[in-house]
């Protein structure tokens, strides 16, 4: 057992420890020395993101009798999760100021959240899978509600109660492949499940634990709560909720797609039908909003549609796909939340109250407008390159999926309607008479928002490494 | 000399002149500015000159940018692949010259944000550039989204500046356009702007739906995972695949050419952007349409391209005859040159649907001709437009008087436009007709496409009308102190004449080329 | 009548159903918290059915309904407190009143 924490849990026991040092600090040290917990979750991220070169990956790794798993898959993943993690943590300076008493713990639950999430790829049954699932929301509970105020409260409410109806869901679902299987665990049900004849209890078993799971996507039937936990949360907060448990879940998603979900037909053309409605509801949805948050919410949700797609395709090479999208696409988001980030002391949410900031404030808005372009798919931005491949993946799974591919492509331009509705005000001139604030980022803000727009621009130019190292990994899953 | 001749240098120079224009380095005054940039559009109308020098039909100029010694997305076979052969020389000489001449025109009509009216003005010849150029798809693909950028912000932009609002015009009546505030314009711009990018990026995202399924198919077909144009020529796909390809690379190439009913972003674009703009708008980037189809569907899928040529033919005549008509209702000037570009993109199909060489050479040939009218009227109107504060042909009249040497310059190009001989127009006119008569279509098609285009030229007398009523008689007193051309835009309307004039004596010169 | 498995399991799938309907339509936030209890019971009802019955079973499925519970716990908690910050300000229990968002 000893064995197994030094050969793949290092960074996660190396968190686990600052997740204790920041409970600990929160009950000894006083309020007025809140600028450190920061400090303290990015040296502890930092620490986790080293320790992950000593993680064990080939040959796979089970540990704590098959509960959980390692491998290049796994590690690419928490990798992803700690970088986005030490990126929001970066960004939640403004926030903690508003909270001094409650920073450390504040911090203490963002690092359990990022260790949920790591551990929620890793996990190889459904006992363990659960549980995580359940750390990873019960943080993000919590970290919505931190903030001040009711909206806050009400946010998080409403998240929980979806949740918690699509834990339920899982659950039952995990119940019926329990009784059909005979276990828990998802490499003994893949055996079992490619020995025997595909059955209606099967399918219907899958459904439900794929429905149970994405409900954290923002996904058709659980996925109202997006647009409520979007308005009422702190942008460094959201910054987190649009990537880290997207990451996690994602990761998770494709492994129980194509291990033990993979013999059921239904649960393909169920999911493409899902992921068809969700890209419909939310593209339509956020034509009528002017709330940028609202905006960036329904665009989470139809990204998360398109990923969804191709991942229900499963194959190697829509796998790949998959993962590259993913990883621009947290970047890009990243940087969107960022910059709401930097202004939000300064503005309320609303498309209308940006109008000719970027007169007074270029490299700042600049790079805000090039994320919000690379969500829009345009070149020479990783966005571009991302659609391209995705689509390219799912165009070549079959003329049956085509016309779900050309109602994507149409909800598209639906998209790129009101992301133009974040972007044109930007450049909008204003009054003489209104004053357009300059913005003052700290140097973390700054850090954040350059870095990410660099690695988007970046990967726009030259993809071909990222594109490699992705399917690398989808072949070694 | 041939080694200093490189494809990514004519594409991307203006790209990295572009963003030294953005960036804080340059200077922000404003004739350095215009004369930097005229000088460099300048250099880079030489620089195609010296390609179209050396250039060999037989051994079109190829090259492909290696990203440390790799294609650029290997996995899905995207090589970052250029190549020039002779119909893509002519379009590229076309795009830097029409471009040398909007920077001209530039002068007057662009009073604010100079540095980032330049910037973008660069951007979109660099991605233009791209789209004639690319040898892969996805490169393709990628220039034609990356154009929308720039030509929105060009559309939409603020160039008017703080403008002295006229007053002794608006008091007497008049039409819809006519001397309208400068926010209302301004907001008019932005709007048609948006609606050019909603309507191309719906087209584009149907285009890239069928190049996806060609490069999938390709790959079915052929086994090699690649998108360049070479092997997907030499691919078999099956059929009613090719049909299905057809019909989305269609729908995206004909929001942008425009056919029929995709066409009603391209009149309040075209009225509503700068006149450099609309000069490059309508010269230019509905040329992108044109060789998009011809690229696509006129060489790659040869089998569904000679099922879906008569039906195209079809829209090409409606295409033809319908906005003649519409254009003769406008009594906007630009609007009435904007809809004489859709029915002159209409014979361009035309010559395309043909699918034989005199077809080809044909629409190759009224693609220069076009461009060439297209940018001396969107002049013309951009002129008058100017010095007498409104484009309404019931509100303008006798301008003649005070505009002499404008007058003739607009005369001639009216003539031309409408296919008088010994200008370029008329060449592609009766070589259309020619291609049409020998082509594959049925009799009675072949009947209404041949009698269409005369019926081109009758409908033309909406021009006839646009210049009686403009030019010819009684001088309103306000119009009286206008000024004639001044020596910019006497560079940019000779320039265009006489380009009409050689192309029009010498054909043999251009359609040597295109066979 | 003997009672078989599949008794129980439609006993589970009834409470399961019971609940799910019940968290989506009723008005009152504490009976959305008690419908979300009885899908739970639901889904334990079925774990400790099939390792109950199925003889090849481990304890898996002890383990998982005994987890739910616990988790079930805590998530009730949660949302209780929550509850109780909302409740100080609107003083309703109506779930349509939490409308501010």
């Amino acid at each position: 057992m000893l064995n197994d924490i030094f050969n793949i849990l290092l960074p996660q026991i190396s968190l686990a420890g600052f997740i204790i040092l920041q409970l600990v600090l929160s009950m000894v040290l006083s309020p007025r020395l809140y600028r450190y917990a920061r400090l303290i979750s990015v040296l502890g991220i930092s620490l986790s993101i080293i320790l992950l070169s000593t993680v064990q990956t080939e040959p796979q790794y089970f540990a704590f009798k098959n509960s959980i798993m390692s491998d290049s898959y796994t590690l690419l993943f928490d990798f992803l999760i700690l970088v986005c993690g030490f990126l929001v943590a970066l960004l939640t300076r403004q926030h903690i100021k508003t909270i001094k008493g409650n920073a450390y713990t504040f911090q203490a639950i963002l690092l359990c959240a990022i260790f949920g999430a790591m551990n929620v790829i890793s996990a190889n049954d459904f006992l363990t899978l659960f549980v995580l699932i359940e750390l990873l929301s019960f943080s993000t509970y919590f970290l919505i509600a931190s903030a001040k105020g009711y909206h806050s409260k009400e946010a998080a409410f409403k998240y929980l109660l979806t949740s918690a109806v699509s834990t339920g869901v899982f659950l039952f679902g995990v119940s019926y492949l329990y009784g059909i299987t005979g276990s828990i665990n998802l490499s003994q049900i893949y055996e079992i499940v490619m020995s025997q004849p595909p059955s209606i209890m099967y399918s219907i078993s899958a459904i439900m634990i794929v429905l149970g799971v994405i409900s954290k996507l923002a996904v058709f039937p659980f996925a109202n709560w997006v647009i409520d936990v979007y308005k009422g949360t702190e942008t460094s907060v959201l910054a987190f909720l649009s990537t880290i448990p997207k990451l996690a879940i994602f990761g998770i998603l494709c492994r129980l797609l194509v291990f033990p979900l993979s013999n059921s037909f239904e649960l393909t053309y169920a999911v493409a039908i899902i992921a068809l409605i969700t890209a419909l509801w939310a593209n339509t949805y956020a034509v009528k909003e002017s709330n940028v948050k609202v905006i960036l919410a329904c665009s989470a949700s139809a990204n998360s549609s398109y990923v969804l797609l191709a991942a229900c395709l499963v194959s190697v090479y829509n796998l790949s796909t998959v993962i590259f999208y993913l990883m621009c696409y947290v970047l890009m988001n990243i940087a969107a939340f960022a910059f709401l980030n930097i202004c939000s002391d300064k503005h309320d949410m609303n498309a209308e109250s940006f109008k000719g900031i970027f007169y007074n404030n270029h490299g700042l808005t600049g790079a805000y407008a090039f994320s919000i372009i690379a969500l829009a798919g345009f070149p020479i931005t990783s966005g571009f390159i991302a659609k391209i491949y995705l689509f390219t993946a799912i165009a070549s799974s079959g003329l049956r999926f085509i016309p779900f591919l050309l109602a994507l492509l149409i909800l598209t331009v639906v998209a790129l309607f009101y992301y133009l509705k974040i972007l044109l005000p930007l450049f909008e001139r204003c009054d003489k008479n209104t004053e357009v604030p300059v913005l003052t980022p700290v140097f973390s803000q700054k850090f954040v928002l350059v870095v990410t727009t660099a690695i988007t621009l970046i990967i726009g130019i030259y993809p071909e490494k990222i594109i490699e190292l992705c399917r690398f990994i989808a072949y070694n899953i | 000399m041939e080694k200093l001749l490189s494809i990514p240098f004519l594409i991307f120079m203006p790209l990295v002149v572009s963003m030294f224009v953005i960036s804080p380095l340059f200077t922000k005054n404003e004739i350095v500015v215009r004369r930097f940039s005229k000088s460099v559009f300048g250099f880079h109308f030489l620089y195609s000159i010296l390609m179209l020098a050396f250039f060999d039909p037989a051994n079109p100029y190829t090259s492909q940018i290696h990203f440390f010694g790799l294609d650029w997305v290997q996995s899905v076979g995207i090589k970052f692949a250029f190549r020039i052969d002779n119909i893509s020389m002519i379009l590229v000489m076309l795009t830097s010259f029409v471009f040398l001449l909007s920077s001209f025109a530039s002068k007057f009509n662009i009073r604010a944000n100079h540095k980032f009216y330049y910037s973008m003005l660069f951007l979109l010849e660099s991605a233009i550039l791209g789209i004639f150029t690319s040898a892969d798809m996805f490169v393709f693909f990628l220039f034609w989204e990356l154009e929308l950028i720039p030509a929105y912000f060009l559309i939409g932009g603020k160039w008017k500046g703080i403008e002295v609002k006229p007053t002794n015009i608006s008091a007497s009546g008049g039409g819809k356009w006519k001397g309208s505030e400068t926010e209302d314009e301004e907001k008019r711009a932005q709007n048609s702007a948006i609606k050019f990018v909603l309507f191309t990026f719906s087209g584009s995202m149907v285009m890239l739906l069928g190049i996806l399924l060609l490069h999938y198919y390709n790959f079915i077909s052929n086994g090699i995972l690649s998108a360049s144009f070479t092997d997907i020529n030499a691919s078999r796909i099956p059929e009613y695949i090719q049909n299905i390809i057809a019909v989305c690379l269609l729908i995206g190439f004909g929001v942008k050419l425009p056919i029929i009913p995709l066409h009603t972003w391209l009149p309040d674009a075209h009225t509503n952007a700068p006149t450099p703009v609309s000069m490059i708008l309508a010269g230019i980037l509905l040329k992108t349409g044109a060789y998009g189809i011809f690229r696509f569907n006129y060489e790659t899928l040869p089998d569904a391209f000679i099922t879906i040529a008569p039906i195209l033919a079809i829209f090409a005549i409606i295409n033809i005859i319908y906005t003649a008509f519409v254009a003769y209702a406008q009594t906007d000037i630009k609007r009435i040159v904007a809809y004489s570009s859709i029915s002159n993109m209409g014979l361009i199909l035309l010559g395309l649907c043909a699918i034989n060489r005199i077809g080809l050479s044909a629409s190759v040939f009224h693609m220069v001709a076009h461009a060439l009218v297209t940018c001396g009227l969107f002049m013309v109107a951009g002129i008058v437009y100017l010095r007498c504060k409104t484009r309404d042909i019931n509100t303008l009249s006798g301008i003649a008087v005070v505009m002499p040497r404008l007058f003739g310059f607009a005369t001639v190009i009216v003539l031309a436009s409408i296919g008088i001989p010994a200008f370029a127009p008329f060449v592609s006119e009766i070589l259309t007709i020619l291609g049409a008569m020998q082509a594959d279509f049925s009799d009675v098609l072949k009947f209404v496409s041949v009698f269409s285009l005369p019926l081109l030229i009758i409908s033309s007398c909406y021009m006839l009308k646009f210049l009686h009523k403009s030019f010819f008689g009684e001088l309103p007193a306000e119009f009286e102190k206008v000024n004639d051309i001044t020596v910019h835009e006497f560079i940019v309307l000779a320039s265009v004449l006489a380009g009409l004039i050689i192309f029009g004596i010498f054909p043999g010169t251009l359609l040597g080329m295109v066979g | 009548m003997e009672i078989t498995m599949y008794h129980y399991l439609s006993i589970g799938l009834l409470l399961f159903l019971i609940g799910l309907l019940g968290s989506v339509i009723v008005k009152n936030v504490i009976k959305v918290l008690i419908s979300i209890e009885i899908m739970l019971l639901g889904v334990n009802i079925n774990f400790i059915t099939f390792a109950a019955f199925c003889d090849n079973m481990k304890f898996d499925g002890y383990v998982i309904s005994l987890f739910y519970v616990g988790l079930g716990a805590v998530e009730l908690a949660v949302a209780l407190y929550l509850f109780y910050l909302m409740y100080q300000k609107k003083e309703s229990d109506c779930i349509e009143r939490f409308n501010e968002l």
